[in-house]
């Protein structure tokens, strides 16, 4: 429709005043080019019938001015038949002869078609939104960028049984578990400041007074001038996951704990047997016995790997901290290592003395993993590096290898739960893919950080940082049981 | 070899764990009793031994007759040394052990 459509307007005497004029209609449609194939031909036009009781009621009566807001007409001249709604705005003015009788009418009516259908589309997709919103299972909430929450779903009021009164701006406070609530406030505080998508969890509770646990997934709006305008989020239950999560982690420790009893008896009898064979002269059965205990040692490591990752999932990890000398250590874990790689040479290029506060059985499982692994991935080399510096009030540890090298896009992952990276010729390596993720977790755990750097064909090195003041306040941590 | 043997009680729920240490230790020049009975720990039916390793923390410290009895905790648990501390054992072994380890904590201890 044009903008300058000019305006439906007709003037009538009484005698013609029960509804606009079929003409008048006409010619509107002709000089706004809504030309129809069967347009006229049957005079195919039409007024609701309220419209016209109206009129001649006002007509009838003291004639008083009389408003149409948004009328529908329809108009009967689409190609396909079908009725083509147009809307009008309507004001029908009754005219006064001399002696203050109504003797005619000046219809004045104004298409307002696009406003109303824009107006329709806008309801519509507030009810589209309205509808999607209350029926999802998810509890959905919008925020001011401040925070300050402006509106929930449905879903969120049924399961909370709250109103938006009680819950509006910071309500949602009131449902949260007390042991959190310091926790997620903190969070959220900065996760308004930061202005980046951002996920948490944490119980929420029920009308029923129960605790279930949500994730929280929030995305900023912003404007054009990436203001952030408001906050978008969604909670999920995410109970049965965590339950089903947890089962899976006491059954890997059940499971774990439970391996650990054969095995015990069977290193005893190996241990029973290389010595009796030893002491009886037989040096062959004593050397394969020996093997075959290192091997049990081998199931006995992976075990304890399961285990030490159920612990750290759990946030069951305890660490015994003590002063020891870091050199040492490593002194230590390099002989232990060597014995089992005779292919490589562990070069040893320390710093002075380093006493460290920490605990050495983690430190020296930290320092093994990342051994064993330069020597797994560097099948072809050699020589594999231990370095140690003393920066910035932290020691710094690194282990080189000169091996497969890792692909920058890969590199991120590596320590995470599970991750392996897998061989180009040869089948994958072996290892559950936990030794460098509980590497991981017990540095950052101890305060310190860990990282990689590596060039494909090159090599690796993996470089843990460890905190020489505070070294001492990482003991008896229990690790996060949430992520 | 000592005058008098040393009398190790052992008491572990696992028979084999059970079998192969006592094999170990008669090897190493002990006397070894066996049990899973709780009750052999409250009875003690063939009289005192000179250390006791279990598997289970027992509260045997506060009890008069076997306060002074050595006790090594003999635990799978990653923590043992903990456990052990806590329990107020002698000390620990743990599980799977190393036989050199094993017999220097017994030897340190009888």
């Amino acid at each position: 429709m044009d903008d300058d459509a000019p305006p439906l307007l007709d003037v009538h005497d009484a005698a013609t005043f029960l509804a606009v004029h079929p003409n008048t209609i006409r010619r509107w449609a002709q000089a706004n080019k809504l030309h129809g194939s069967r347009m006229g031909t049957r005079g195919d036009w039409r007024l609701p019938e309220k419209t016209c009781s109206p009129c001649s009621a006002l007509l009838g009566t003291k004639g008083e001015r009389f408003v149409a807001n948004e009328l529908p007409i329809l108009l009967d001249w689409d190609t396909n038949g079908e009725p083509y709604r147009k809307y009008l705005d309507f004001v029908y003015e009754p005219l006064f002869d001399a002696n203050d009788s109504p003797d005619g009418l000046m219809c004045f009516g104004y298409e307002v078609t696009e406003q109303v259908l824009a107006r329709q589309g806008f309801e519509e997709g507030e009810e589209r939104f309205r509808t999607l919103a209350d029926n999802i299972q998810n509890l959905a909430w919008m925020a001011n960028p401040d925070g300050w929450i402006f509106w929930y779903n449905q879903r969120w009021y049924e399961y909370t049984g709250t109103t938006l009164e009680e819950m509006q701006g910071w309500g949602w406070e009131r449902v949260h578990h007390p042991d959190h609530i310091e926790r997620v406030v903190a969070f959220v505080q900065e996760a308004w400041q930061n202005g980046a998508p951002w996920e948490l969890t944490f119980p929420l509770r029920g009308r029923d007074g129960q605790y279930r646990w949500v994730l929280t997934r929030a995305f900023p709006v912003r404007d054009q001038d990436r203001n952030v305008v408001r906050w978008v989020g969604t909670n999920t239950d995410i109970t049965e996951q965590r339950t089903l999560e947890q089962q899976k982690d006491q059954f890997i420790g059940i499971a774990s704990h439970e391996l650990k009893t054969p095995v015990t008896s069977i290193k005893g009898y190996t241990q029973l047997l290389e010595r009796r064979f030893r002491n009886a002269g037989d040096e062959r059965a004593s050397e394969m016995l020996g093997k075959l205990d290192v091997q049990v040692d081998k199931l006995t490591g992976l075990i304890e790997d399961l285990l030490d990752a159920t612990k750290i999932e759990s946030g069951n990890l305890l660490f015994q901290p003590s002063l020891f000398d870091l050199n040492a250590l490593i002194g230590e874990v390099v002989e232990e290592i060597q014995r089992t790689a005779p292919r490589h040479t562990i070069v040893q290029d320390l710093a002075p003395v380093v006493a460290l506060a920490a605990d050495r059985d983690r430190i020296g499982q930290v320092l093994t993993n990342l051994l064993t692994n330069a020597i797994k991935y560097s099948p072809q080399a050699d020589r594999v590096v231990v370095r140690t510096e003393r920066r910035d009030g932290s020691v710094v540890t690194s282990v080189q290898d000169f091996g497969i090298g890792i692909p920058a896009v890969l590199q991120p992952h590596v320590f995470e739960r599970f991750y392996r990276v897998a061989g180009e010729t040869r089948a994958t390596y072996p290892g559950l893919g936990l030794g460098l993720y509980i590497a991981a977790e017990f540095v950052r755990r101890h305060g310190g950080d860990i990282w990689v750097e590596s060039e494909e064909g090159t090599g690796t090195t993996m470089t843990f940082s460890l905190p020489l003041e505070h070294a001492h306040d990482a003991g008896n941590e229990r690790g996060g049981g949430t992520r | 070899m000592t005058p008098h043997r040393k009398r190790i009680l052992v008491a572990d729920d696992d028979p084999a764990i059970r079998d192969v240490v006592r094999m170990l230790l008669e090897d190493a020049g002990y006397d070894v009793e066996t049990t899973d009975d709780a009750a052999t720990l409250r009875d003690f039916p063939n009289g005192l031994p000179d250390l006791l390793l279990l598997d289970i923390c027992l509260a045997l410290k506060s009890h008069t007759a076997t306060k002074d009895l050595p006790i090594l905790l003999f635990s799978a648990n990653r923590d043992a040394e903990q456990i052990a501390r806590d329990a107020g054992a002698d000390g620990f072994v743990a599980k799977p052990f190393d036989l050199d380890t094993l017999l220097a904590t017994v030897a340190r201890h009888v």
